[in-house]
């Protein structure tokens, strides 16, 4: 296919600009224009939020425990992609070389699988056979092997395919959860695609327990969009029958993790809070914050904006905490009980993942030891204000 | 820059900013609060654009953040359901519904970086730039997002053939 013709259609499915969002602009900017005359500080309009719900916790079958294979090491590991560095205790949580399968002149091979007792990793290789060139460009600064637009026209025709949305656990259909991710890379071996997964199962309210838990992805023999079916009554997307690769996984770590619950409530200046649970992995540190916003803030707020966002005088949604304090919540950061901050830099993967009017989440790195005292607290130019801080531990 | 250049130079990028809101959001009324949000951005840290002319890419930088920052507040919508939910509004009629649910089976980030290159003329580097990412990484997903495409368009193509077949 022609790059025009490819362009075209890409264009086609964007959809004309809608007058809501011309009218969002225009009156954004006459409100700049007015802000500028007047001399005035131009108040932000709240974008909505959404409330979070929680998925049903989804029961996993105790079976017998999976036979040890040999391992292959990955030039970088599943936690070094996806997280930027590498637990002190990732290398011990991963299981190796899990399922092997061939479609055709493909091979494909689940390479890396570890559960801290909330997020799945997996990292799954798909290789060409019949290719003799790696893939990708090794790039000077991580030495990991970046695919170039150029390998897209070798892929074009692999008879193997995989979707993002969708993985399957005892045969339970998972969406792909927030706050998860993932990378494609080259390797050094001829024809070879690693991808690297991070699964936030958690936010799914999925949890898993046992030595012998079922999964299984869509990334065998590539199959039509029509292969999705759906369950007329739940919903679910059912097990494909064809064009997956199922393995086994021990999830017995969920036993090791350590849950505290601090509940201990600090009253902000707008806001009450406090951590009603922090999941001690041995990859990560979990943080669920539950928040309230005060009801004389609220007030206050909806008195200088109304009582809700409305376009075109239809409402669109009430206005909630988020809209108030929201910022300040999402950039809360873990510091010591002086104040100074725990970790020198989040790596532009730590910190808070995503936010409810009544619930945020955060993840921090594993430590081999924890301060004695945490606090999640608002950090400004002038440090941390301690009088709002939230205990973690 | 006064209101008057901001307000003349944003208008001029209006399809560009609904089409990066909308491949990442897919939702209208959200492109419309997050291009509220990031101009208002835009107007407070206008101190910090050096040279007018890298207006476009300044902009498109701040609107991508402001959508991420939107797609951390929610929960990631499954696409499908999303397409079910809309045709009970507006059947499908169009050649591209098939590539359009490929379309949306790609991640926030695969979209926003397929249509800062092929529709909006991004170089690597300027999306690498926008997105704060490595250019390897824009590269990697360019890859994956037009493969993903392609394939759907084939597959559509062959299909648009066999219905032939079948009514000849």
């Amino acid at each position: 296919m022609k790059k025009r013709e490819f362009v075209e259609r890409l264009d086609a499915m964007i959809p004309q600009t809608p007058p809501c969002f011309h009218h969002a602009l225009l009156q954004t900017l006459e409100e700049i224009a007015a802000e500028e005359k007047e001399g005035e500080e131009i108040i932000m309009t709240p974008v909505r939020k959404k409330s979070y719900t929680l998925a049903i916790v989804l029961a996993v079958v105790l079976l017998l425990a999976a036979v040890a294979t040999a391992a292959t090491l990955l030039r970088h590991n599943v936690f070094e992609v996806t997280m930027g560095d590498v637990p002190s205790k990732g290398g011990e949580m991963i299981q190796y070389d899990l399922a092997e399968e061939t479609v055709g002149n493909f091979e494909i091979k689940i390479r890396e699988a570890a559960y801290d007792g909330m997020s799945l990793y997996i990292a799954y290789s798909i290789r060409d056979l019949t290719a003799e060139e790696p893939m990708g460009v090794a790039e000077a600064e991580d030495g990991i092997r970046y695919l170039s637009v150029e390998d897209a026209e070798k892929m074009a025709d692999w008879n193997v395919g995989w979707w993002w949305d969708n993985i399957w656990i005892d045969g339970e259909a998972i969406d792909m959860p927030s706050m998860s991710g993932g990378e494609e890379t080259g390797s050094d071996t001829p024809g070879e695609l690693l991808s690297y997964q991070q699964y936030r199962l958690d936010q799914e309210g999925v949890f898993l327990t046992g030595d012998r838990v079922e999964i299984a992805l869509p990334i065998g023999e590539r199959q039509t969009i029509d292969a999705i079916v759906r369950d007329p009554e739940s919903g679910q997307v059912l097990l494909p029958e064809k064009g997956m690769v199922t393995f086994y996984l021990d999830c017995s770590s969920r036993d090791e993790v350590v849950t505290a619950t601090p509940n201990e409530v600090t009253h902000g200046e707008q806001w009450d809070a406090q951590v009603s649970s922090v999941v001690y992995s041995p990859i990560q540190m979990y943080i669920t914050l539950d928040w309230n916003v005060h009801e004389d803030a609220m007030e206050a707020y909806i008195a200088e904006n109304g009582d809700g966002y409305y376009i075109d005088g239809e409402k669109m949604w009430d206005y909630n905490g988020l809209d108030v304090c929201g910022g300040v919540i999402m950039s809360l950061e873990l510091v010591k009980k002086d104040g100074t901050p725990v970790f020198a830099s989040m790596r532009g993967y730590y910190g808070c993942g995503g936010c409810g009017p009544e619930e945020a989440w955060f993840t921090f790195p594993y430590l081999e030891e924890y301060p004695d005292e945490m606090f999640l607290a608002p950090v400004g130019e002038n440090g941390a204000d301690m009088t709002q801080a939230i205990r973690v531990r | 820059m006064n209101a008057a250049t901001f307000q003349e130079e944003a208008l001029k990028l209006e399809r560009l900013l609904y089409r990066i809101s909308y491949s990442m959001l897919s939702n209208n009324e959200d492109c419309a609060d997050a291009v509220q949000e990031a101009l208002t951005k835009a107007w407070q840290g206008r101190d910090s654009l050096r040279n007018q002319r890298s207006f476009r890419v300044w902009l498109t930088k701040i609107l991508v953040n402001t959508c991420n920052d939107m797609l951390r507040k929610r929960k990631k919508r499954n696409w499908l359901l999303l397409q079910e939910d809309t045709i009970l509004v507006s059947p499908p009629e169009t050649e591209d519904n098939g590539m359009e649910q490929a379309l949306g089976g790609l991640s926030p980030e695969h979209r926003a970086v397929i249509v800062l290159h092929y529709l909006e003329g991004y170089k690597v580097r300027e999306i690498a730039q926008i997105l704060s990412i490595p250019s390897g990484t824009v590269k990697t997903r360019l890859l994956y997002a037009r493969t993903s495409l392609q394939k759907r368009m084939r597959q559509d193509k062959r299909e648009e053939g066999g219905n032939k077949h079948e009514k000849a």
